[in-house]
């Protein structure tokens, strides 16, 4: 096997990866959405996080099109621009879910009213998951 | 930073993909690199310059 065939099967195990991670993204946030929706009742809860799951699923078919374009057209999955961008973005997602955290416990005291500590633990981690994917795509978008 | 990389590559006929293939990065990344939205490493510099058949100093002009 040859180098570029080595690289290519590389590139779509990974892509192929992340469609799997994406699947099970999109899954989870549905069957979130419709148990807030059908077991507490909640339509505004369970439209919003309908419209979170729709975000997800997007944003996961625009990527995951263009990489798969990428190994089509015999270009790197990744590479140092890519790299660089994901890690200026983690870096800076780190420190806004700081706040965000911070403020999710501020705001429990008062007008959120969270059901027990797995539904903060969860809004807390889903934050900090939506303020990388915004950062990502800042930076994506921004040059550097 | 301003870039002659447009320029270059018109000048030997490779698109942006051709381009792209030889130095072994995204489309996306040569698109950044020609608007100068992107400031590349010594490496990237050094094969894009090596790619388009001219020196760094050529292809890149630092303003400060």
């Amino acid at each position: 096997m040859t180098k570029n065939k080595k690289n290519e099967s590389k590139s779509k195990l990974t892509v192929y990866s992340k469609m799997a991670v994406g699947v099970l993204l999109a899954s989870t946030l549905m069957i979130w959405a419709y148990i807030i929706g059908m077991k507490n009742n909640n339509v505004i809860g369970a439209v919003s996080m309908g419209i979170v799951a729709l975000t997800v699923i997007v944003f996961f078919i625009v990527y995951i099109t263009r990489q798969l374009k990428s190994v089509k057209e015999g270009l790197p999955v990744e590479d140092e621009r890519s790299k660089k961008i994901l890690n200026i973005s983690f870096a800076k997602a780190y420190l806004i879910s700081i706040y965000f955290v911070l403020f999710l416990s501020w705001a429990s005291d008062g007008w959120i009213q969270f059901r027990d500590i797995s539904q903060a633990l969860n809004m807390s981690i889903l934050g900090m998951a939506i303020i990388f994917g915004l950062c990502w795509a800042y930076y994506n978008f921004k040059g550097e | 930073m301003k870039t002659r990389m447009k320029e270059l590559r018109a000048r030997h006929n490779l698109t942006q993909e051709d381009l792209a293939k030889k130095v072994d990065v995204r489309r996306e990344t040569i698109v950044f690199l020609e608007k100068g939205r992107y400031n590349p490493s010594l490496e990237l510099a050094h094969k894009v310059a090596k790619a388009l058949k001219t020196t760094i100093d050529e292809l890149f002009i630092f303003d400060k």
